[in-house]
């Protein structure tokens, strides 16, 4: 228990160093030197930043090494912890200790990022050779793994105490203080998501872009640590990737014949915490999101889009974050036998992500639940497709932030109309489908009545799935872009510029096959062009006539 | 070239039973040899056709997968009408979805409206038997139901091991088969036609699709 007194000191210490107005170190400097119980401290670097370029002068073995330490501390503490709950059930106890866990993992990172200054300092070649340490780091990358699998070890076992106590408080709790947080920069990053060296990584590299450059394949060797020699050679083929997420998201269109090899190596991939989709950041540190995401929560909360746009300002936002963390869910509705539990099993499992014990698993998961909890479902509940739009958004984000947007969007463009008994919204979508189809494509709608074919028969899977499952996930992000400020038109005009593509694999030799219909095996389709057709389709005065 | 394309037959064939059950699989299974990897909701209903020679005559089966779960029955009416035959899967290793038979047979009823409710030819398939631990729906059980239910026949299956796929579909088509001869008597003021079956078949299936399709246009 004096560890974690110690390390809350700490802490607070972090807090206040990084904070632009602390100017009187050598008072906490001191209480450091204490809490650490270590006499390097001396060398400790003050600016956070500096300390964290740093980082990338690690060797591999002093990495190891107090990686080594790490782990034992870890455990120790995580064994209090247990028992410190077996003996004692309530939660505040536990939610204290689960803090100060925090601060253990940040402290650690901090006493080897100053043991390293320290080294690096007397052998004099701070910040000049950074190249060997790193290239010394790449050779011994083997023993770096562990680590990240400690990390996310320890994330899931801290995300499950977290939701069998009190919940919603404890991560309400969490959630109010990232905000407190914001002022210590890449400290509170450390403190807030420790679970994984490689988004810390990630996070200095988007910071010191001339060190990335330089060094950038010694990265992408650290990510692909766990790959053998020639699967880490196939990956440097496929080229310029800053992180392997994006790797993970260029291997979705699979050609049939490569699949269970290509399979087999998104699962080689190391599971790497934040944003999946790769893409750039967001402006606001405190969300944590991608900036699509963060452009997407503006357009739908602003009704405007703007980058500089904290959701966390908006009142309904936080209305809607309150109630994500203060619902309590009802488990019960994703049993083995529940249809959500059984689609979950089917959704974008091509995907690592999304496979059962994967974060974006727990997170689909846990936003559909929320959604069950929110009046908004009262009617509908849960219906098939859903599962494709929650997935497709925490592809971006996490559950909290993709919760936010989730609700807004089906409030905005009353997506759940689709799904209440008796699906009145598809009724409506697909009349004027209907129509366009004929306006626009009359082949194909001649065909389509001769074959008897009905018109739902090709629209209910886009209604309610929202291209989800059609469109490659890592493209949904262009149709989200055009369908939250555009609504249902620009889904219509992307309806027709799909059957106009596809048409003629549709009617070929009478040949009806569910991929022509349907298209999910068609990853020849070029999206692209068709969601920029879409965008410039014109309605004219009789396309539902 | 026409004339042998008049000779092929066309049924129309519907696949239900609870979400999960494997009917996208066997489906799969059938018209492309391969067991399906990466499973996927079906959302609404999606079809494929097979070509297939059955008792010397070539069959053009057009088959119908359709959504699991229950909320898009309320659009079965357009994907139930006008079906030859029908296959309810059940998953032996889920005992509810075995006692979903009853629902399942009565909405199809309901929404399809066949002509011959009491005969209209239903085939009862227990999927994924390759699961055997023991626990899963027994034979004995399974025909006792099909026997309450208007003596049905029944086949048990494995999309994933191919244990009588193939034997259960042609099966199926072979009673949808049956049944168009018995339309043919009913009809005979289209007897005239020259190409009997097939386009007696074809306008039957397009009649009874057309109408509420029309409706929903004008």
């Amino acid at each position: 228990m004096h560890d974690i007194r110690a390390n809350s000191s700490l802490h607070k210490w972090l807090t206040k160093r990084n904070s632009p107005t602390s100017n009187s170190p050598c008072g906490e400097e001191n209480l450091f030197h204490r809490a650490m119980n270590s006499s390097i401290s001396q060398n400790f670097n003050p600016s956070g930043t500096l300390v964290i370029t740093n980082l990338l002068d690690l060797s591999c073995k002093q990495t190891s090494g107090y990686l080594k330490t790490f782990k034992k501390k870890v455990k120790k503490l995580r064994n209090a912890c247990k028992m410190s709950v077996r003996h004692n059930q309530e939660s505040n106890l536990k939610r204290l200790t689960y803090d100060n866990l925090n601060s253990l993992k940040t402290s650690v990172l901090t006493e080897s990022v100053t043991n390293s200054l320290a080294n690096t300092k007397a052998t004099g070649n701070l910040n000049t050779q950074p190249g060997i340490n790193l290239l010394h780091y790449k050779d011994e990358n083997m023993e770096i793994q562990p680590i990240s699998e400690i990390f996310e070890e320890e994330n899931k076992e801290n995300k499950e105490n977290k939701e069998h106590s009190a919940f919603s408080q404890s991560s309400l709790h969490e959630h109010r203080a990232l905000g407190g947080y914001k002022s210590s920069g890449q400290f509170a990053q450390l403190s807030q998501s420790p679970k994984n060296y490689a988004d810390i990584f990630k996070k200095v590299s988007s910071d010191d872009s001339h060190l990335v450059s330089s060094h950038k394949s010694s990265y992408d060797q650290n990510f692909s640590i766990k790959m053998s020699e020639t699967e880490s050679r196939r990956l440097e083929n496929l080229k310029d990737s800053s992180t392997t997420e994006r790797l993970q998201s260029t291997n979705i269109s699979i050609d049939p014949n490569s699949y269970d090899e290509e399979v087999k190596m998104i699962n080689f991939l190391p599971k790497i915490k934040g944003n999946q989709c790769g893409c750039k950041l967001s402006s606001v540190s405190t969300l944590k999101c991608c900036a699509s995401m963060q452009k997407w929560l503006s357009v739908c909360f602003l009704e405007e889009e703007d980058e500089a746009f904290n959701p966390r300002n908006h009142p309904e936002f936080n209305k809607l974050l309150d109630f994500f963390y203060r619902t309590k869910v009802d488990e019960k509705l994703c049993n083995q036998d529940s249809q959500l539990y059984k689609d979950l099993n089917r959704t974008f499992q091509v995907l690592h992500y999304f496979r059962e014990g994967e974060r974006g698993f727990s997170d689909t998961k846990k936003l559909l639940l929320k959604f069950l909890a929110h009046p908004i479902s009262k009617e509908s509940g849960y219906v098939q497709g859903m599962n494709f739009i929650a997935s497709t958004l925490l592809y971006h984000s996490q559950a909290d932030v993709a919760f936010c947007l989730f609700i807004k969007m089906f409030e905005k463009h009353n997506i759940i109309h689709n799904y209440e008994p008796g699906m009145p919204g598809i009724t409506d979508h697909s009349f004027l489908l209907e129509k366009m189809v004929s306006k626009h494509c009359r082949t194909l709608s001649n065909y389509f009545r001769e074959q008897a074919i009905p018109v739902q028969m090709y629209t209910i899977e886009l209604i309610c799935g929202l291209f989800g499952g059609k469109i490659p996930i890592e493209k949904m992000k262009l149709f989200y872009d055009h369908f939250i400020p555009k609504g249902w038109p620009f889904f219509y005009a992307l309806v027709v510029q799909f059957l106009e593509e596809i048409q003629f694999d549709i009617m070929e030799e009478e040949e009806l096959t569910p991929q022509a219909a349907n298209a999910h095996n068609a990853p020849n389709l070029k999206w692209n062009q068709l969601i920029s057709k879409a965008v410039d389709f014109e309605f004219s005065n009789n396309s539902f006539n | 070239m026409e004339k042998k394309k008049n000779k092929k037959v066309f049924l129309k064939v519907v696949i239900i039973g609870d979400s999960g059950v494997g009917k996208t699989s066997l489906i799969h299974r059938y018209t492309s040899t391969r067991f399906l990897q990466d499973f996927k909701p079906t959302i609404g209903a999606e079809f494929s056709n097979k070509e297939v020679v059955i008792n010397g005559k070539t069959v053009v089966a057009q088959i119908w997968d359709t959504a699991g779960q229950e909320r898009y029955q309320s659009l079965g009416i357009s994907f139930y009408r006008g079906a030859d035959c029908c296959g309810i899967v059940f998953d032996r290793s889920d005992h509810s979805s075995f006692e979903n038979l009853d629902t399942w047979k009565n909405a199809f009823l309901k929404h399809g409206a066949p002509k011959e409710e009491g005969t209209f030819p239903f085939l009862v398939i227990g999927n994924k038997s390759d699961l055997d631990d023991g626990s899963l729906v027994k034979e004995r059980d399974a025909q006792q139901w099909c026997a309450d239910n208007g003596n049905l026949e029944y086949i048990e299956t494995s999309a994933k091991d191919n244990t009588s796929v193939e034997e259960a579909f042609t099966k199926l088509i072979e009673k949808g088969m049956e049944r168009e001869k018995v339309n043919l008597v009913e009809l005979p003021d289209r007897m005239s036609q020259k190409n009997k079956t097939v386009n007696l078949q074809r306008d039957v299936a397009k009649d009874v699709n057309r109408k509420p399709q029309k409706k929903k246009c004008c």
